[in-house]
């Protein structure tokens, strides 16, 4: 071990390899997951000096475990046992703005909303964004294909993920994906890396796209007096022509929990469906007004639309508030993603609140509803054995109520350590099968993230 | 006494934290961050103590309390690390323990300045602006070419202590050891001002508010400087405790209540703590009329008087009102610490000065006339700041400003 930490120190520097004890502690955990302190942290700052971390890894046989901003919410980068924890925080330099290929160059530590501010200083836009944007990295972002708010206009990390450069279990640096718009050549490996948890290679820069910056935005809300009113509301809007830049849905409970951020703006005792619309001045008003007369005949109790962009600011950044907030209800929480077609929205929260009455607990329901994807939270306080039993047995129930209903028990959050037993609920033996003699393709000695994903 | 390790398990390690913190921008390093500092502690606690390695990372926070203001659970993260600091501060180095023991008793705190203006001369070598010296060589806690203020022959306390209240309104100053011993200006600035409302405020015998022990987690000697203070300051006769310094307010004001809460001293603390204010906000609601002023200013707004003083900043609409042009500084820096951060200053001086570095940046950008504050420990930063740019532009105490 004192080998590895001195051939470590000599690659980076003394300051960026961490041992201490207390320093360590800090990289045990992830925003939901508690595991190990790591054996060491090794902070690069260049794709070489990953590379010479990994080829170190595989010759000591050391587990690495990629991390970002540590803001995921099912452990995919908590260590479980002895390993190396490798901290892209550093690696935080923006390449390349390219207006002419409508390209972003970037290194894997880069925050999302970085990029999002330069990105918008070139008159472009980077459209996805998870909740955690501020703080979360974009390298983290495509590890763990993260959604957020956008989705439903323009779809998921995946889909802004035109190549990237990947550093392989055997230290090689290889580059998936092309600039262009199209490309069949080979296997679409790109796709592959996205969303993988570091189980396959370790990204460490990424070419993402942008898209022109759409000049004008408007906020409305429809106010509805229960949540599967809401839901139909949403159901009916996805069915229309008009597609909103987001639609976000919260339930009584969950405005309850961010009651301080909204102040007075809304009344208690309702569920608000969250929309904005994005274009050119012209075709905002449009969709707005078409968006209102939905609203209204799907049976809102009142349509707004935010008064200024300050108002609009502050409703957003109180959806943002939420899954923090919820631990003001109950100590603790499992905060799930699941995702459901669309039409079976109204059949996933009339299923919840039936499972959450049975068995005695505080539930609330909010999330990206206009692309199905819901955050379930069970609310619980863990000092009462009884309660966190309940919450446990109604967590997996409603992962058997989401898959039922034809979803998916994962949207955005991914697998890691949460929800790898549930993995064959969802997807036959042979499936997992291929996926893990592929990851033995990719990482033959095994030290890449291993034992997330897979049960 | 609030139970701070059940505070820390209200922490939902969202990460927030990390889009602020200064010293984690510096260093990108987990354990730099509230988020990290917290687990720290967690981890501590359970093992059942906290090492030197660990005593030594918490000082590496400048308990700005920029974290607290973006946490979605609201977590007093600086309080938490304080109370870490006592918890874990059987082994505080000698000279923290020294310098803690002199500061919070009037007749020490005498002793040690006046040895300290003897020496100084030694010492250092003074400044262009002539308002101090660089030291030649290291001392402990201090590197070399570090900025110290220099001392004077006479400070404003030892000339004004005993004197008493005058005019309409019975006041008292608590002038903190920068204002007392160091810069006599402020002190003097003050008199001025308070002459033209026909008003005398009393100088009571005074020593250390006890901020900086209690940020070290010197717990006792925080005590015995609060104790100090409540006898010099309880008394009835007094109606409102003037303070020029926003970290010694802040102190005063919120952390007493705190740091005597289990005492035979809470209830007094409580009582004297609401006639504790900002010398700033006092004349803003008490007709003071600011003279003209035609400068261009850069205002340092302290993290204390963002985060801990009653009624937030007062000096920056006092300066407008003299007609003064405040200058606007780019809204990712306006809110920065200058990089003292109390005792982080002293241990971690290169980091403190890269973190200050980008504040005085963009207040030299702005070409400025003056640049004031009202923390005496943000002036002497300032300073430091200042002179390592090379710059020549005066810093000052906003009460100088507005004394005419």
């Amino acid at each position: 071990m004192a080998d590895i930490i001195k051939q470590l120190r000599s690659v980076l520097t003394a300051e960026a390899v961490l041992t201490e004890t207390g320093d360590l502690a800090a990289y045990a955990a992830d925003a939901k997951f508690k595991g190990l302190p790591p054996l060491a942290v090794a902070l690069p700052t260049e794709t070489a000096q990953v590379q010479a971390i990994v080829r170190l890894c595989a010759q000591h046989r050391l587990p690495v475990i990629p991390r970002g901003a540590g803001t995921g919410t099912v452990g995919g980068a908590v260590p479980e046992n002895r390993a190396l924890v490798l901290d892209l925080s550093r690696m935080n330099r923006i390449l390349k703005i390219d207006r002419d290929e409508l390209l972003a160059e970037v290194q894997a530590g880069v925050l999302n909303s970085d990029l999002q501010r330069e990105a918008k200083k070139a008159g472009l836009f980077y459209p996805p964004d998870p909740a955690s944007r501020a703080t979360s990295t974009l390298g983290g972002n495509a590890a763990t294909n993260a959604g957020g708010l956008r989705a439903v206009k323009y779809g998921v990390t995946a889909d802004w993920v035109a190549a990237l450069e990947i550093v392989t279990a055997d230290g090689q640096t290889i580059h998936t994906g092309v600039r262009t718009r199209k490309g069949v050549v080979g296997y679409d490996l790109t796709r592959l890396f996205v969303g993988s948890e570091g189980t396959l290679g370790i990204i460490t820069a990424l070419t993402l796209r942008l898209t022109p910056l759409p000049p004008a935005k408007k906020t409305l809300l429809g106010l509805f007096a229960t949540l599967a009113d809401a839901g139909r509301a949403v159901m009916t809007i996805v069915r229309s022509p008009i597609v909103p830049a987001a639609m976000e849905l919260l339930d009584p409970v969950t405005l309850r929990a961010v009651k301080n951020r909204t102040g007075d703006l809304l009344p208690d005792d309702i569920a608000l469906v969250l929309l904005d619309v994005d274009g050119n001045e012209h075709e905002v008003r449009r969709q707005a007004d078409a968006l209102r007369e939905l609203l209204a005949d799907a049976g809102a109790r009142e349509v707004r639309v935010a008064a200024d962009e300050a108002q609009a600011d502050q409703l957003w950044l109180a959806r943002r508030s939420v899954s923090p907030a919820l631990y003001e209800l109950r100590p603790h929480k499992y905060g799930e993603d699941v995702t459901v077609p669309i039409h079976r929205l109204v059949d996933l929260f009339d299923g919840v609140a039936a499972l959450a009455a049975e068995h005695r607990l505080l539930h609330a329901c909010y999330g990206h509803a206009g692309d199905g994807n819901v955050h379930v939270n069970l609310l619980y306080d863990p000092a009462d054995a009884d309660e966190a039993a309940r919450a446990k047995t109604a967590r997996a129930e409603i992962f058997r109520l989401t898959l039922a209903l034809g979803g998916t028990i994962s949207g955005e959050h991914g697998v890691g350590i949460a929800k790898r037993e549930f993995l064959p609920w969802e997807q036959s033996p042979a499936a997992i099968d291929l996926q893990k003699r592929l990851k033995r393709a990719f990482d033959p000695l095994g030290i890449l993230n291993p034992g997330k994903v897979f049960p | 006494m609030t139970d701070w390790v059940a505070e820390l398990a209200r922490c939902t390690r969202c990460g927030a934290c990390r889009e602020v913190c200064p010293v984690f921008a510096l260093t990108l390093r987990e354990p730099d961050v509230a988020r990290g500092r917290l687990a720290r502690i967690e981890a501590a606690d359970a093992s059942g103590r906290l090492t030197h390695a660990d005593r030594r990372a918490l000082t590496r926070c400048l308990q700005c309390g920029r974290c607290r203001e973006v946490c979605k659970a609201d977590v007093r993260v600086p309080q938490i690390v304080r109370d870490a600091k006592y918890r874990g501060g059987a082994g505080m180095g000698a000279a923290q323990q020294s310098i803690t023991y002199l500061l919070a008793d009037p007749e020490r705190l005498r002793k040690l300045t006046d040895r300290a203006r003897q020496f100084a001369v030694a010492l250092g070598r003074a400044t262009t602006d002539g308002s101090g010296m660089r030291l030649r060589f290291a001392l402990p806690y201090l590197e070399a070419g570090r900025y110290l203020p220099k001392l004077p022959k006479q400070s404003y306390l030892s000339r004004t202590t005993g004197r008493t209240a005058q005019g309409e309104r019975r006041l008292a100053l608590f002038l903190g050891c920068g204002a007392g011993r160091i810069f006599t200006g402020v002190g003097e600035a003050l008199d001025t001002i308070l002459a033209t409302m026909n008003l005398t405020a009393a100088v009571p015998e005074q020593a250390c508010c006890g901020l900086p022990a209690w940020g070290m987690g010197a717990d006792d000697a925080a005590r015995e400087a609060l104790a100090n203070f409540l006898t010099a300051f309880g008394g009835e006769s007094i109606e409102t405790i003037l303070s020029p310094c926003a970290s010694c307010t802040a102190m005063l004001q919120q952390e007493m209540t705190e740091a005597l809460s289990d005492t035979p001293l809470a209830d007094a603390a409580r009582i004297v703590a609401a006639k504790v204010s900002d010398v700033f906000v006092w004349l803003r609601e008490n007709d003071f009329h600011p003279p003209r002023l035609s400068l261009r200013v850069a205002v340092h707004v302290p993290c204390h008087t963002r985060r801990g003083v009653r009624g937030g900043d007062a000096l920056t609409p006092l300066l407008r009102a003299t007609g003064a042009r405040i200058v606007e500084l780019p809204a990712e820096t306006a809110a920065d610490c200058c990089g003292m951060g109390g005792s982080f200053g002293v241990f971690h001086p290169q980091e403190a000065r890269e973190i200050g570095r980008k504040k005085m940046a963009a207040m030299l950008a702005a070409r400025p006339d003056v640049i004031v504050t009202s923390c005496t420990g943000c002036l002497v930063q300032l300073r430091d700041l200042a002179d390592h740019f090379g710059a020549t532009v005066p810093v000052r105490h906003g009460l100088e400003l507005l004394s005419g």
